[in-house]
């Protein structure tokens, strides 16, 4: 009677796992399906192993939370451009071991996870995503000298420049900037009557504020400013509420779903005007989803496929088909971009690198020019810790069906 | 269109997503008197698979939809099977432990699966239903609308008036005694969970196409529904229509009216508002107090 039942238990599951390995397999068939070439928390990246002569790079990532969406592209971004790296014989003879931690967006793993790569990897540098992880664990890794640097990252870690803390990515409180000198470059009218809809959330409270002050500074009004809590299925009441206070230009700080919920309901009730996103909800497939010609987004990096691509969204496309992920997802190339950072860093720095080394070498990072994953030539410093110098926006195209440039690309200044 | 019309409108499809994903709740519950906390997590394998067969393979909507609600349910029926039956009998609150496991692992089992970028699945539902008064409302809204008040209708009737729906009300009361009334309490139990994952595969098809399906979409289905069946009682299918409609609204209203920074705030104000005056929510039956 006993086997019988392991056998129907048997059964059982495998008819269970029938729905998910047909997925699997259907899956692998889409374009816009991801599958990572490292999976687990822990990457080798190409190299053999995290033996004595490698750097040794930390990073921590969303992985199985709420934002895995980002994180998962982002180890991937990093861990393509090492593999690549390797391929090539590594940096000044070393190999690069990337060594991933998910710290699923809480700081607590964040901070366990920064713990251990000091104590356990001995890594030269740690990477990471989220501003919250940056904030709970900057303390750790300036404590113990290692430079940290973050995608996500608030104005007040990197202004004044902190020891060992830096910026990879852009500083949303000073991106409402550029976008208000899009608009106005678009023709928005003088007197314009501004919308913001955004997500309710500590790291934004900076960008609302900045692009109240931006907007009233330029004479403009704002007429309807609504938060909506991170947890929200649609942004359908908020965007309703937007649309009849009928103003010229909508500013969002939405994730991709919520914007493309807002962006359907403000169409919906015949708001044709500009509708401006933040750069984390600016994935390609979103633009794709909405082929709206008054949608833009603000991005620091160019985007797989686009109109006009460069040499280096192809060699970033190339590395990433090499290392057997999606290009198109969103925050890979920023975690392509990061660790290009990272190497050129170590290619200064020598080896070993670490600590005080490391964050010197970094300091020395200027005017990077990553041949268009970045918009911008990239910038570190002794006083400038934030290294983004611009940005772009970037629409749909339906005639070429990609990602397109619609602005020349613009200076990011920060708003004290 | 004024406003007022028009959040309320636009929240009848945000009530009937609510219901359809909570309405697993509520069966399970009056099934087999377990709160399955993996209900959220059913809505987006439901709405991943139908992805899988639309999407992926290319199939016609009108195939892969209801392929994609069977093999939800299907998938729902072995989870009881394989994870629960042998549980049957313990109590509650390790119940309740394992379906939150159970919502973790396949939440990971997704990831690894579906990987972590956002899944964007197409229906023809694409245009604009134009009503009397100018109010127009987009043909998707209106299809999540009639789903759900037919879904929840034929499923209130199916508990109250069939033959089986009696069976899963004397198997969740008492297993024993609806064993020896000749009660197949495994089967039914099994049937209680396919109908609940078959519904919520509508739920995920329905709010992939709203918004993209991602792994944490399973946990924002799940806890936007929850408060809309404690609010219409926990084992009452029109009190998870009511709930979600009263739930959806005022969220919709505190948004607009007053920022959407209040809407969680107000909805749960109103839910312990209710529970102080009717513990039982507004239609549940008063032996779930005593539970």
């Amino acid at each position: 009677m006993r086997t019988q039942n392991r056998v129907a238990s048997l059964l059982v599951a495998a008819v269970l796992c029938a729905p998910l390995t047909l997925a699997a397999c259907s899956s692998g068939s889409s374009g816009s399906s991801s599958t990572s070439g490292s999976s687990g928390t822990s990457s080798s990246s190409g190299s053999s192993g995290s033996s004595g002569g490698d750097y040794q790079v930390g990073l921590s990532v969303d992985l199985s939370g709420p934002l895995a969406s980002l994180g998962g592209p982002m180890r991937d971004g990093y861990a393509s451009y090492f593999k690549q790296v390797n391929a090539d014989g590594g940096i000044n003879g070393h190999q690069v071991h990337l060594n991933v931690l998910d710290d699923q967006s809480t700081p607590t793993l964040g901070v366990a996870n920064v713990k251990q790569f000091i104590s356990q990897d001995n890594v030269s540098v740690i990477g990471a995503l989220l501003s919250n992880v940056l904030v709970a664990a900057a303390p750790v890794a300036v404590a113990n000298e290692t430079p940290i640097m973050s995608n996500g990252t608030p104005n007040s870690s990197v202004f004044p420049a902190q020891p060992y803390v830096f910026a990879a990515g852009t500083l949303v409180g000073d991106e409402p900037g550029p976008m208000i000198q899009f608009a106005s470059d678009r023709g928005e009218p003088a007197a314009a009557k501004v919308g913001i809809i955004m997500i309710q959330s500590a790291a934004l409270s900076g960008f609302n504020s900045n692009l109240v002050k931006l907007s009233q500074q330029k004479g403009w009004k704002v007429v309807v400013n609504q938060q909506i809590p991170l947890t929200a299925t649609s942004a359908t009441s908020e965007a309703l509420a937007a649309a009849h206070a009928k103003p010229n230009v909508i500013f969002c700080a939405l994730l991709d779903p919520l914007f493309i919920s807002a962006v359907k309901t403000l169409r919906q009730e015949g708001f044709t005007g500009l509708v401006i996103n933040y750069d984390g909800g600016a994935a390609a497939s979103t633009l794709q989803q909405l082929h709206d010609p008054n949608v833009a987004v603000i991005s620091a990096y160019g985007y797989a496929g686009e109109v006009g691509a460069t040499t280096g969204i192809a060699g970033y496309v190339e590395a990433a088909k090499a290392y057997g992920v999606n290009p198109s997802l969103p925050f890979e190339i920023n975690g392509y971009a990061q660790a290009e950072i990272i190497a050129t860093a170590l290619k200064v720095c020598g080896y070993p690198c670490a600590g005080k080394n490391m964050e010197n070498a970094l300091e020395q990072v200027s005017s990077l020019n990553t041949g268009g994953v970045m918009v911008a030539p990239f910038t570190f410093s002794t006083t400038a810790h934030s290294g983004i110098s611009g940005v772009q926006f970037f629409g749909w195209s339906s005639a070429d069906n990609a990602p397109k440039a619609v602005s020349a690309v613009l200076p990011i200044p920060h708003i004290s | 269109m004024s406003l007022a019309l028009g959040i309320f409108l636009a929240q009848l499809a945000i009530a009937s997503l609510y219901a359809l994903t909570g309405v697993g709740f509520v069966i399970i519950y009056r099934g087999t008197k377990v709160l399955n906390f993996a209900q959220g997590i059913l809505a987006l394998l439901g709405g991943y698979f139908f992805f899988s067969l639309s999407e992926s393979l290319g199939w016609s909507f009108w195939i892969s939809l209801p392929l994609a609600v069977v093999a939800s349910g299907i998938f729902s029926a072995l989870l009881y099977l394989l994870f629960l039956r042998s549980l049957l009998g313990v109590e509650p609150l390790r119940l309740v432990m394992v379906t939150i496991a159970l919502s973790i692992v396949l939440t990971g089992g997704a990831q690894i699966v579906y990987g972590t970028a956002t899944k964007y699945i197409n229906v023809p539902f694409n245009g604009e239903f134009h009503l009397p008064f100018q109010v127009v409302l987009p043909t998707l809204d209106v299809a999540i609308m009639v789903t759900g008040v037919v879904l929840l209708g034929a499923f209130a009737l199916f508990l109250t008036r069939s033959r089986l729906g009696l069976s899963m009300r004397a198997a969740a009361a008492d297993a024993r005694l609806a064993t020896y009334r000749r009660v197949s309490v495994n089967s039914v139990s099994a049937f209680t969970w396919a109908v609940a994952g078959a519904g919520a595969a509508l739920a995920g098809i329905a709010y992939g196409a709203q918004a993209g399906l991602s792994s944490s979409a399973g946990d924002v289905l799940g806890f936007a529904a929850f408060p809309a069946i404690i609010l219409g009682g926990i084992d009452s299918v029109p009190g998870a229509l009511v709930g979600a409609f009263v739930l959806a609204e005022v969220q919709g209203f505190t948004s607009a009216y007053w920022g959407g920074q209040y809407s969680s705030v107000v909805g749960y104000i109103l839910l312990l508002l209710i529970l102080v005056i009717r513990p039982s929510g507004l239609f549940g039956s008063r032996e779930v107090v005593r539970l």
